[in-house]
């Protein structure tokens, strides 16, 4: 099932087209540039010493660059601690949506049974509920389940909306009949079909939903701050940066270098899964039905 | 790339139904559920209940540190009647909306366009993504530099242009712009991915084919390519338009709704009546006003989707 | 399967109605502390904390009260300072509450209903009484002090003394600071960082002409006459860029952090941020009372303590608890490790001496500023807030910032503050 267009054949560019793709190349540069700046700013604030980050008129360079900033970072507070509570989280996260979404994407998808387009339009609906206002019962909920400052708490609640159920869902749609129709020729019932056939097509789309939900649970703050006691010992990432903001004066230094390693680990995710992602979107349905 | 939905009757050598050897319907139905499980008990516990609670909720008046009282609908009368601030937020969120979507939406097509034809299209895309992924406390710390008096864009502005910049976050005017310009800068991410992968499955026998019939440049574009990608952008529309309507860290963070109540959002409402006003029964009948709208809107598109997007078959 | 699907219902039904059940039963037995089979209690203290050296200094004092008492443990639970009362309120909502409750005195108002009077446990002596009456709201201690805070102008030295000014000093009146402001204010930086933050603003206006915005029963009158007139007064400051004027409605820290960016001359911030300010700025930092206005210089007083959550199982031990962390050895510890200005009068030098320790090449600078803080605590008052306090600060930051940027008038911005926060003060 090759989504990929065939390549073009190969042709010796002319002058003309080579200065029009060089331009173009150059011309994509500044916008990149422009549109990172900010980010290039937060880098350049991150190694500027204490009291300088909003020194005005805004400067690229401080008085010093201090790469002390960001191993301050991890002596102030114990943030290796929140990154890897980060990582267990999001990755045990990550995990459970893509096992609950595939199959229940499976089962919206290509099995039929009574009232699943309707329970899908329910899926659907949850989406468009803000987190904020669901925040105080959840607790009330999680209270009950004894999961109050847990990682359970960190992990399950949000780990099955229906937003990795819509996005296989439509992929899966996008698998030809001809193959489900072959396999259970050959006898194959649904979980076979679904692990066997579905799963090994659905990796790019998986892929996507990993990403996507690995930074979702990565950057999540306000439930995490409500339901842990502990932070030091189960804090996540965004919750240790708020630990730069203390009443005593805040560490605008430490939290500049501090977010600029918060973004290492969803970026390293990101290079692995780039060739999946776009491979993945463009099979989830997304040119065809 | 043929592909046909599950219950279409078009797929090729069918013919007449004859019996199959596959499981019956009823042993579907039992692995359905089993498939479907998972992700329905999980959502019926983590979602539905405190969607129902906040349903009970929204009905009462419900201190955060006290008793409930019923109010039957009377939350809903407040909200848009006396509350200063609703209207106000309401109007605000439908212009960001506005706003954000159309320039997301146009911003990460044209970039996807412009970036498929480069060589290094997978760094690019890499580079464009990061604002995606950065924290927002950075975001802001850093958008409020460029913004502020004496920040990056008013020395520019001043030394390029000779023009003397407003206090972009400090004046009603300018406020809601900014944030919408931040907001687009972050978000923008997603759906150049999505359209990226859109245009990469454009299949290339049709462009040659538009080409041999002399169709180039702007007419290719709009007659051909848009079409072929219009499911991808029927979902990143409709996604955005969903988050969008719900937004609320972005303005919270830049502005906290201000000056006045120039950038506050219905989410941010929502949030300062059940964190400030501690009244979880005013947020809950807020968060289902939302509700209700980002349904409207959401079914209004799924509807139109026939007008405009076309499904290949 | 349709017996299955009857199940599920059913299950769902059940967890909803033990939802709704909780929710609307309100208390739980949970105690906010526990006890053990040898006797021992163990209970939980709540309290914002940042740093790791932060955390360090309040796990001493949490073995400090195992050390006076074996049979008495205490388990501390942080949360950032800018999160803690978001965090306070969800769990006294949700009945998970700590026995022993850090509380701040402007945000008393919120839990005067959740804390137990501490009454006669409180001894008669050793604290400052400013620091006992600001946790004291309607006859009721609330909270034990372990700290006091004042609010202070700091200055730029390097600057006065490169034009040639009188540094301020005790004594100085609001002309002083006018006139300062004035001068101070050239080559793009302002001679006053603003702010609308409560204590930072309410305090300077205090000063100014006895404005207050909350009346003796604790009721809001922002609207009032002399409210306007010093608003008028303050928001005048931004004219010609005398004043710098918060970018934002979300700058809530705009005043102080300007000054040690050194964009502003002057800034109005809390006698807690002494030792941080000076280390932070690259120039000399002075501080002094606020500028007298018609009445002398004035200024509110703030601080933090400790108090007991009325659902707590364990009250004796926790008041015994409090004794300890509120005591001298305590108070004595946190000075040293320069924490805050103490509440108990034996140690309130101490800090002096830490600061000048710490300091010594400016230790007739840093003694100055210890001083300045005493004596603004002799006129100081503490500032009680209504019970929706969050509510009016954060609508001081929206309309004010209008104010002062020129947008709506005094009369406007704080008529709209009285309304919307009468409804629920």
């Amino acid at each position: 099932m090759s989504t990929d267009a065939p390549t073009p054949p190969v042709r010796k560019a002319s002058p003309a087209r080579r200065l029009k793709r060089t331009v173009s190349h150059v011309l994509l540069a500044a916008v990149a540039l422009l549109f990172l700046y900010p980010l290039i700013f937060a880098v350049a604030t991150a190694l500027k010493p204490p009291g300088e980050t909003f020194a005005s008129p805004p400067s690229l360079i401080g008085s010093d660059v201090r790469w002390q900033n960001f191993a301050d970072v991890f002596t102030y507070v114990p943030f290796h601690r929140y990154i890897l509570n980060g990582l267990f989280v999001a990755g045990a996260g990550t995990l459970v949506v893509l096992a609950a979404s595939a199959m229940s994407a499976y089962a919206f998808s290509s099995l039929r049974w009574k009232g699943r387009d309707s329970l899908f339009l329910v899926f659907l609906a949850t989406l468009m509920v803000p987190q904020e206002v669901l925040v105080v019962p959840m607790f009330l909920l999680m209270r009950e389940l004894g999961w109050v400052d847990s990682y359970a708490s960190l992990i399950f609640p949000w780990a099955f909306t229906a937003f990795g159920t819509f996005l296989l869902r439509q992929f899966f749609r996008a698998v030809p009949y001809e193959l489900h129709e072959a396999a259970r020729i050959d006898g194959a019932g649904p979980v076979r079909i679904f692990l066997r056939i579905m799963l090994p097509i659905a990796k790019p789309a998986l892929g996507v939903l990993a990403v996507f939900t690995f930074i979702n649970f990565w950057n999540s703050f306000l439930w995490p701050l409500i339901m842990i006691n502990d932070v030091s010992e189960r804090g996540t990432v965004p919750l240790g940066m708020q630990l730069f903001f203390g009443q005593n004066g805040n560490q605008w230094h430490l939290v500049m270098a501090a977010a600029v390693v918060s973004v290492l680990p969803t970026l390293l995710l990101l290079i692995a899964l780039q060739k999946h992602l776009v491979k993945g979107i463009a099979t989830a349905g997304l040119g065809g039905r | 790339m043929a592909t046909t939905p599950l219950l279409s009757t078009a797929a090729p050598g069918r013919g007449k139904p004859r019996k199959r050897r596959r499981p019956g319907r009823r042993a579907e139905q039992w692995s359905a559920f089993g498939f479907a499980g998972p992700s329905v008990v999980g959502l019926g516990l983590f979602t539905l209940f405190p969607v129902a609670m906040a349903v009970v909720m929204s009905l009462f008046h419900w201190p955060m540190l006290g008793e409930p009282s019923f109010l039957g609908l009377d939350n809903f009368k407040y909200l848009f009647g006396e509350d200063p601030d609703f209207g106000v937020a309401l109007r605000n969120t439908f212009i960001f909306t506005g706003l954000y979507v159309p320039l997301n939406v146009l911003v990460a097509l044209g970039l996807a366009f412009w970036i498929n034809n480069s060589r290094f299209a997978q760094l690019w895309r890499v580079l464009f993504f990061i604002p995606a992924i950065t924290p927002m406390v950075a975001n802001a710390v850093i958008w409020k530099l460029l913004l502020q008096p004496d920040g990056t864009f008013a020395y520019y502005l001043d030394s390029l242009f000779g023009i003397s910049a407003p206090n972009f976050l400090a004046d009603g005017r300018t406020a809601l712009l900014s944030v919408v310009a931040m907001s687009v800068w972050q978000g923008f991410g997603y759906n150049l991915i999505v359209f990226s992968a859109a245009i990469n499955e454009m299949p290339s026998n049709l462009l040659e084919a538009a080409q041999l019939d002399g169709a180039t440049g702007l007419r290719k574009f709009w007659s051909v390519q848009l079409p072929l990608i219009s499911p991808a952008m029927f979902f990143a529309t409709t996604m955005t338009l969903i988050t969008s309507m719900q937004v609320f860290t972005q303005p919270y963070i830049l502005t906290a709704g201000g000056p006045g109540n120039a950038t506050e959002t219905l989410v941010m409402n929502v949030y300062q009546a059940g964190f400030q006003s501690r009244d979880l029964g005013l947020a809950a009948s807020g968060a289902w006003i939302l509700f209700a709208i980002i349904l409207l809107i959401t079914a209004v598109q799924f509807l139109g989707q026939k007008k405009w997007v076309h499904y290949e078959h | 399967m349709r017996q299955l699907r009857r199940a599920a219902l059913a299950l769902g039904a059940v967890i909803v109605a033990a939802g709704a059940l909780t929710a609307c039963g309100g208390d739980s037995d949970s105690a906010g502390g526990g006890k053990a089979d040898d006797g021992t209690v163990t209970l939980d203290w709540e309290m914002w904390a940042g740093s790791e050296d932060e955390k360090a200094q309040l796990d001493h004092l949490a073995q400090m009260v195992t050390d006076a008492n074996p049979k008495l443990k205490v388990d501390l639970r942080t949360a950032p300072f800018n999160d803690y009362f978001t965090k306070l309120q969800t769990e006294f909502a949700t009945g998970e509450q700590a026995c022993i409750v850090s509380m701040q005195s402007l945000r008393l108002a919120g839990y005067t209903d959740l804390l137990e009077p501490l009454g006669e446990h409180v001894p008669a002596d050793g604290f400052d009484p400013a620091s006992t009456a600001a946790l004291n709201l309607g006859g009721k201690q609330l909270a034990m002090p372990f700290d006091l805070a004042s609010m202070l102008v700091y200055y730029n030295k390097d600057a006065f003394k490169a034009a040639g000014l009188d540094e301020p000093k005790a004594g100085w009146t609001i002309a002083d600071f006018e006139n300062a402001a004035k001068t101070l204010t050239k080559d793009g930086k302002s001679g006053f960082g603003m702010s609308f933050s409560d204590l930072h603003t309410l305090s300077l206006l205090l000063s100014y002409n006895d404005a207050e915005p909350v009346t003796d029963d604790v009721k809001l009158q922002f609207d009032e006459q002399k409210m306007i007139d010093a608003v008028t007064w303050y928001a005048g400051l931004a004219k010609d860029d005398v004043g710098s004027v918060p970018a934002s409605a979300a700058d809530g820290g705009w005043g102080e952090t300007q000054f040690v960016n050194g964009n502003a001359m002057m800034a109005v911030d809390g006698s807690w941020n002494i030792g941080s300010n000076i280390s932070s700025a690259k120039f000399d930092v002075g501080v002094a009372p606020l500028p007298a206005g018609v009445g002398g210089s004035k200024t509110y007083v703030a601080n933090s303590g400790f108090g007991v959550s009325k659902d707590c199982a364990y009250k004796d031990e926790a008041y015994e608890a409090l004794q300890i962390l509120t005591g001298s050895g305590a108070a004595q510890y946190l000075t040293d490790q320069g924490r805050s200005f103490p509440a108990r009068t034996e140690q309130q030098p101490a800090f002096k001496e830490f600061l000048v320790a710490q300091d010594p090449g400016n230790a007739e600078a840093v003694s100055a500023a210890v001083d300045s803080i005493t004596a603004s605590l002799a006129t100081g008052v503490p500032l009680f807030t209504t019970k929706n306090w969050d509510e009016v600060s954060k609508n001081m930051a929206r309309y004010l910032i209008e104010v002062y940027t020129g947008a709506s008038t005094p009369a406007d911005a704080l008529a709209a503050i009285q309304q919307q926060g009468a409804r629920n003060q």
